[in-house]
């Protein structure tokens, strides 16, 4: 096969490359955390909720809370225009000018 | 599956269930698309808590006040159909301002009546909720624009402006 003369200086170039990493001094350590941390996840999901209950529990008040406040102001929001609309209804029916000049 | 998206899931799931509870309890006003549609005063009922025979009163002052209001609007729409025939006519200016004067004065005729019947309703609901009615209703009459385009077509708005009170 035919190769290019590129190939032959990259495989000059790979040639003479070495690695030389670092040590990590942290690294069994880790290795050695993240094993302990699998060896302690519960089995089961209520397990888990209990382990981070804290947690969760600040979680899904905080969710709750914000959700509950945009359901309530959405519905603020939609009442007061559902008023507006009877209202204006109401002014319409007494104003003659309003009936005049309503759009059809 | 991982613990933490089973718990986001159903962190979502309880927060939509409270944002959906939360939607409809402060969600109590009366609905624009109920069975009533056709009842102007359904509002005034509703919001000033009107019932007995006050309630009677105000329905019967509005019913009344109806055929009134259908009159104000005829005589506003003519009076408006003969300036714009005379203005579309180039009639002589001497015409046209004595029936934009016309105009004019059944334009004043019509806000004084429609603000002497919200007064009228004003007092016949009393108090501090009549107060309040005459501080929502009469802005919207007075800030509106009289001298708007008029529509000249009565035959198509005696049927929707002039509705019928609810029980009818």
């Amino acid at each position: 096969m035919k190769t290019h003369p590129q190939d032959d200086a990259l495989h000059q170039l790979l040639r003479h490359w070495t690695v030389e990493p670092q040590a990590n001094p942290g690294f069994r350590a880790a290795v050695w955390a993240r094993i302990d941390s699998a060896r302690r996840m519960p089995a089961t999901w209520s397990g888990w909720l209990r382990l981070n209950l804290v947690r969760v529990s600040y979680c899904a008040a905080a969710s709750i809370v914000f959700a509950g406040t945009g359901g309530g102001l959405l519905a603020a929001s939609q009442a007061n225009r559902e008023r507006e609309q009877l209202i204006q209804r109401y002014v319409v029916s007494i104003d003659p000018h309003q009936q005049v000049n309503a759009p059809r | 599956m991982n613990y933490r998206w089973i718990t986001a899931g159903a962190i979502i799931a309880l927060a939509l269930l409270a944002g959906g509870a939360s939607y409809l309890c402060f969600h109590h006003t009366m609905s624009v698309s109920t069975g009533q549609n056709h009842d102007s005063l359904m509002w005034v009922r509703h919001e000033f808590k009107l019932s007995g025979e006050k309630l009677a009163q105000v329905e019967a002052l509005h019913e009344a006040y109806e055929s009134v209001c259908a009159e104000h609007c005829i005589a506003i729409a003519e009076s408006r159909a003969e300036l714009k025939r005379l203005q579309d006519a180039k009639a002589a200016p001497a015409d046209i301002e004595t029936a934009a004067a016309k105009a004019k004065a059944v334009d004043a005729r019509c806000i004084a009546s429609t603000e002497a019947h919200i007064k009228e309703v004003a007092t016949l609901i009393g108090g501090e909720e009549g107060r309040r009615y005459l501080s929502i209703v009469l802005p919207r009459v007075l800030m509106f624009d009289h001298s708007g385009p008029a529509s000249l077509d009565l035959h198509s708005t005696t049927t929707s402006a002039h509705d019928i009170p609810a029980g009818k």
